[in-house]
């Protein structure tokens, strides 16, 4: 098994150096290149040089990508050009809030997506099975951040039932150990503040959980439609047992592996939805850092290391999921 | 041919594929007639004199204008109406490109992986390559590459948009074209083909590429579908069309929340829009990968 992880964490280093490549290349093509991109065009020749100097674009370009590597590889990650904070620490900043935000979301997801996508199937072609099936379709369609406004619009502004951004109500600002509030809350003793926090969490968890929801209720049934039409629910129906051990023993346990595979893909994809849900919310994660650096003149080191952690993240996870698959199921064999 | 006449037979017995079917052609003649359809023009600020955004007032439905104006005094329905053709451009271009770019990808690899009697191929590093390169760019959640494409050019233009969604679906397609593409290499009409001496790239084109391309177009359909939701969340993150008079729906939605307090409606409907014909795609699209494999039910 081990032997399996660290082969399968080296196959991971050529995807992220190709990765390395393509955005450093990417970004020394842009017309004018990463110093007017980062300065704007009106800036004066004199400021430009300087930068130039500063970041060494006047080396040669192999020279150049070699200290970006070196940088990469050390932590560096430069200095934000709209605040001047370090890189490190504002994403250090902006992870945790992402990650809260997700397991929410995916939490939700999970827990009702895998009993109704079990529901639709045993009462396939009924009135339940229907409803799901038109549900998880619209649950797809819908833009994120429509969703976002129209829950904020009515819930909070309208009915006042949730706080209407952030993460934490102000005057609440206790000791942020770990950086997830919730955690937070309860290692200082303060179970206010996690209650606030999870208060926080509810409208936007949601909104980024609808469709990993959608999503998994309609492969749940699927594969639970699946497990039905096997000839070994057969027998064990034919042995007599019983209809909670069928179920769970039987269907559940078989059904649910393609289920795990898919909720492993979605938490990766879910970074993508961040950046919609966060920018409804003003949440504070990687999300609404990423729509920061885009609205005016481009953040590009910060761009470029959320991109490179964010395909980092996505990697890991796929082969977690991997990994996790063979241990559930025996049958599968890792490469 | 038979083979697509019982997949579109099996089609036309799906309700879900007649409601896609309906809802998709609604839409491309609402597109095609806009000129026609629309009672205004879209560009004209009819009712700017009743715009007040200090007291918040933008004018309601009124005969002439069933939907009432925009925050610029534009009939928003005459805007709806010319919406669908800027968000049909932007969708139909951005998964073209990616289909083209994908399928041709994914038929060099297979076709350089699968040489004569299963050995590797003259020029398997093309594959190993290409699927290096699908492997980085699916390193990324699709709309997050976009977003990060998008965000990367500098400035935006309704070709970003196009450019950084069809540049997502690129690797999908591609790899999508190579799997089924590889099984097809394997059959026997493939290696009858062989012993006559048929050469490979002629192989793929002509007995390969048209038995692969079936679950290519479903997934085209569907695409369709996330291409214009994309297109949406890349207006509504700022990295959109910055022309404001241009209607399309995503960046009307983006607009109208700027004014959900004041007149919800101007988000409401081109929501609407946007979600009424991305099921469309989405029923249309599973139908169809239900009709050519009837496993995937």
């Amino acid at each position: 098994m081990i032997r399996v992880i660290v082969r399968r964490l080296l196959q991971l280093v050529p995807t992220l150096f190709g990765l390395s490549v393509l955005l450093f290349f990417w970004l020394h093509s842009l017309p004018g290149g990463p110093v007017e991109a980062m300065l704007g065009e009106r800036a004066t020749p004199a400021k430009r040089a300087l930068l130039t100097r500063a970041l060494g674009y006047d080396q040669p370009i192999w020279v150049q990508y070699g200290k970006f590597v070196q940088r990469l590889v050390t932590g560096d990650l430069g200095v934000s050009t709209r605040t001047g904070d370090r890189v490190v620490d504002v994403l250090g900043r902006a992870f945790p809030a992402t990650v809260e935000l997700t397991a929410f979301a995916m939490g939700f997801a999970v827990v009702l997506g895998i009993p109704l996508g079990y529901l639709a199937a045993r009462h396939r072609g009924r009135l339940l099975d229907q409803l799901v099936g038109v549900g998880t379709l619209v649950g797809v369609a819908v833009p994120v951040f429509f969703l976002g406004y129209l829950l904020k619009d009515t819930l909070t502004q309208r009915l006042h039932w949730f706080p209407p951004s952030g993460r934490l109500s102000t005057g609440l600002d206790t000791i942020h150990a770990t950086g997830f509030f919730v955690l937070d809350g309860l290692l200082n003793a303060d179970p206010g503040a996690s209650v606030d926090a999870l208060w926080h969490l509810i409208l936007p968890g949601l909104t980024l959980g609808v469709i990993p929801l959608a999503v998994l209720t309609r492969i749940t049934r699927a594969s639970v439609l699946d497990v039905l039409n096997e000839e070994y629910i057969r027998t064990a129906e034919a042995k007599g047992l019983r209809n909670s051990t069928i179920r769970r023993r039987h269907i559940l346990r078989n059904a649910l592996l393609p289920v795990v595979t898919s909720t492993g893909l979605l938490t990766g994809s879910l970074l993508a939805g961040a950046v919609l849900t966060e920018k409804v919310y003003n949440w504070g994660g990687l999300g609404s850092l990423i729509s920061d650096s885009i609205t005016g003149s481009r953040d590009y080191p910060v761009l470029q290391a959320i991109i490179m952690l964010a395909a980092l993240v996505f990697v890991v996870i796929n082969l977690v999921v991997d990994l996790c698959y063979a241990v559930i199921d025996p049958r599968v064999r890792l490469p | 041919m038979s083979r697509w006449r019982a997949a579109l037979r099996r089609l036309s017995g799906n309700p879900s594929a007649v409601v896609g079917a309906v809802i998709v052609g609604g839409f491309l003649l609402v597109a095609l007639f806009a000129g026609v359809l629309a009672p205004h023009s879209p560009y004209r600020e009819y009712l700017i004199s009743e715009v007040r955004l200090g007291e918040s007032q933008i004018p309601g439905p009124r005969s002439g204008f069933p939907l009432g104006a925009d925050e610029r005094g534009r009939d928003l329905l005459s805007r709806l109406i010319y919406g669908s053709r800027q968000t049909l451009f932007v969708g139909v271009v951005a998964t073209l490109i990616g289909l083209v770019a994908g399928v041709a990808l994914g038929a060099v690899a297979a076709g350089g992986r699968s040489g004569s009697a299963g050995r590797a191929g003259p020029r398997g590093w093309v594959d190993v390559v290409v699927m290096r390169i699908v492997d980085v760019a699916l390193s990324l959640p699709g709309l997050l590459l976009a977003i990060s494409l998008a965000a990367l050019v500098g400035h935006a233009s309704q070709w970003t948009v196009i450019g950084a969604v069809a540049a997502t679906n690129v690797p999908v397609f591609a790899r999508l074209l190579r799997g089924c593409a590889l099984a097809q290499l394997e059959r026997e009409h493939v290696l009858a083909a062989r012993a006559l001496g048929v050469k490979q790239r002629w192989i793929v084109l002509r007995h390969v590429l048209p038995h692969a391309l079936s679950p290519v177009l479903a997934q085209a359909t569907l695409t369709l579908a996330t291409a214009i939701l994309d297109a949406a969340a890349l207006s509504f993150l700022g990295l959109g069309d910055p022309d404001p008079a241009r209607a399309e729906w995503g960046l009307m939605l983006g607009d109208g929340q700027r004014f959900f307090e004041i007149r919800p409606e101007l988000a409401y409907y081109p929501a609407l829009a946007i979600i009424v014909v991305a099921l469309g795609f989405m029923l249309l699209g599973e139908a169809m990968r239900e009709a050519i494999d009837p496993r995937n039910r």
